[in-house]
């Protein structure tokens, strides 16, 4: 076919050396345009990169700044054995809440008292 | 004064007053506050609501001033109490009385929270939302005893309202030992604890303050925190709010012009708290 089309030995060469420079021209084209593609996933450098959460995070020492000041109840530099957890069955016992038993300690007997003197330990 | 106490709603009930049946009139009317707000009783109204498929239901005027006074403290704490972790208290295994609550094999994965309204004696809520009044209810059956004349002084599970200028309440840690011993007088005072009221769920020791920004067990460095306000509901929302917000607990207390003061027991045993408390002998 390529006899007939280019009859010139020249001719042909010509035609082949134009064929493979347009192959070789298309190939750099796609390779370049893929580099470019590539180039523009590519993240700018001036992002910052997320930032990543510390999921166990240890407990702060102390609470934050007041402005007013934190005033200091109990401060001691060993702590403690970790609290009794009160659990359900504590609950049942009766321990729920209230801060355990009647706490209106001063007064007379009989159920009354000066003053009332209430105990709060949460529920 | 004279002092009686008995159990309702899940805890200890302490009355205080000078006359002679105060204790009865205070247990009566837990007694019914505990028909309307509890949780677990098949009966009650709040399981009513919760069983309720309708977006908006009208509910009797206790369960409305009540669930106001709920919506007024979840706008004051930022949404950080809300009734409406009754969907993942329920979740995470506290679906019973507490006596009854029993250990989970997995933690859950937390649901959507809920959106709840009250409006002239009509809640309206999003389809699932379940509401939780524990805390809130009882901390308003509180005030509601001592402002209806009931009693001069009324504690339920650490929630207190005194209506007497001679009240004292001893603040105790978790270890049981008293932390500070406060002058109250007439006023609220509550206290919230992490160190109460816990199970397994899973791998997890879990407990049952719900935080609604992660519908799970808080993560606090405050083992329990103690609020000092107006009324007893408040400082229960106050307390509550402390604790979960954690290290910022405290800096937060001391910003809300309705709470007095504010205390701490850290996770270390340490003792911490606002200015604001007068000191009782």
């Amino acid at each position: 076919m390529l006899k007939r089309l280019f009859p010139s030995r020249w001719a042909r060469i010509l035609a082949w050396t134009g064929a493979a420079v347009a192959w070789a021209t298309s190939v750099v084209t796609v390779q370049a345009a893929t580099e470019q593609d590539a180039t523009a996933e590519t993240p700018p450098t001036d992002v910052p990169e997320p930032e990543v959460l510390e999921v166990n995070e240890p407990l702060a020492a102390v609470p934050a700044p007041l402005e007013e000041g934190l005033v200091v109840i109990r401060y001691t530099p060993v702590p403690p054995p970790p609290p009794e957890v009160i659990t359900r069955t504590v609950t049942v016992a009766g321990g729920g809440g209230g801060g355990g038993g009647p706490t209106a300690t001063t007064g007379g007997g009989g159920g009354t008292t000066s003053r009332p003197t209430v105990k709060s330990a949460g529920s | 004064m004279r002092h009686a106490e008995f159990r309702a709603m899940g805890t200890n009930v302490m009355v205080w007053d000078a006359a002679y049946g105060a204790g009865q009139s205070v247990q009566s009317w837990f007694d019914q506050a505990e028909a309307i707000f509890s949780r677990f009783l098949p009966t009650s109204e709040l399981t009513a609501l919760n069983r309720s498929t309708d977006p908006a239901i009208a509910v009797t005027g206790t369960m409305a001033a009540c669930l106001a006074a709920a919506a007024d403290l979840r706008d004051r704490t930022d949404g950080l109490v809300d009734p409406a972790v009754g969907g993942a208290l329920i979740e995470w295994g506290y679906d019973q009385t507490f006596a009854a609550v029993a250990d989970k094999d997995q933690s859950p994965t937390p649901s959507a929270a809920g959106d709840w309204s009250v409006h002239e004696g009509v809640v309206n809520r999003t389809p699932g939302t379940l509401l939780d009044l524990g805390g809130i209810a009882k901390g308003w059956a509180c005030d509601r005893a001592v402002e209806q004349g009931l009693a001069s002084v009324v504690s339920a599970g650490g929630d207190v309202r005194s209506s007497d200028p001679s009240t004292v309440v001893l603040i105790d840690d978790p270890w049981g030992e008293t932390a500070l011993q406060v002058h109250l007088g007439v006023g609220g005072l509550a206290t919230s604890s992490t160190t109460r009221r816990r199970w397994r769920a899973g791998d997890d020791e879990v407990h049952h303050i719900i935080d609604p920004r992660t519908l799970a067990p808080a993560v606090t460095p405050v083992l329990s925190a103690t609020v000092m306000a107006a009324t007893a509901v408040a400082a229960e929302a106050g307390a509550k709010a402390v604790l979960l917000h954690g290290e910022s607990g405290l800096a937060w207390a001391e910003q809300q012009d309705w709470i007095d003061a504010a205390l701490v027991v850290w996770h270390n045993g340490n003792v911490f708290a606002t200015n604001g408390w007068e000191m009782a002998a």
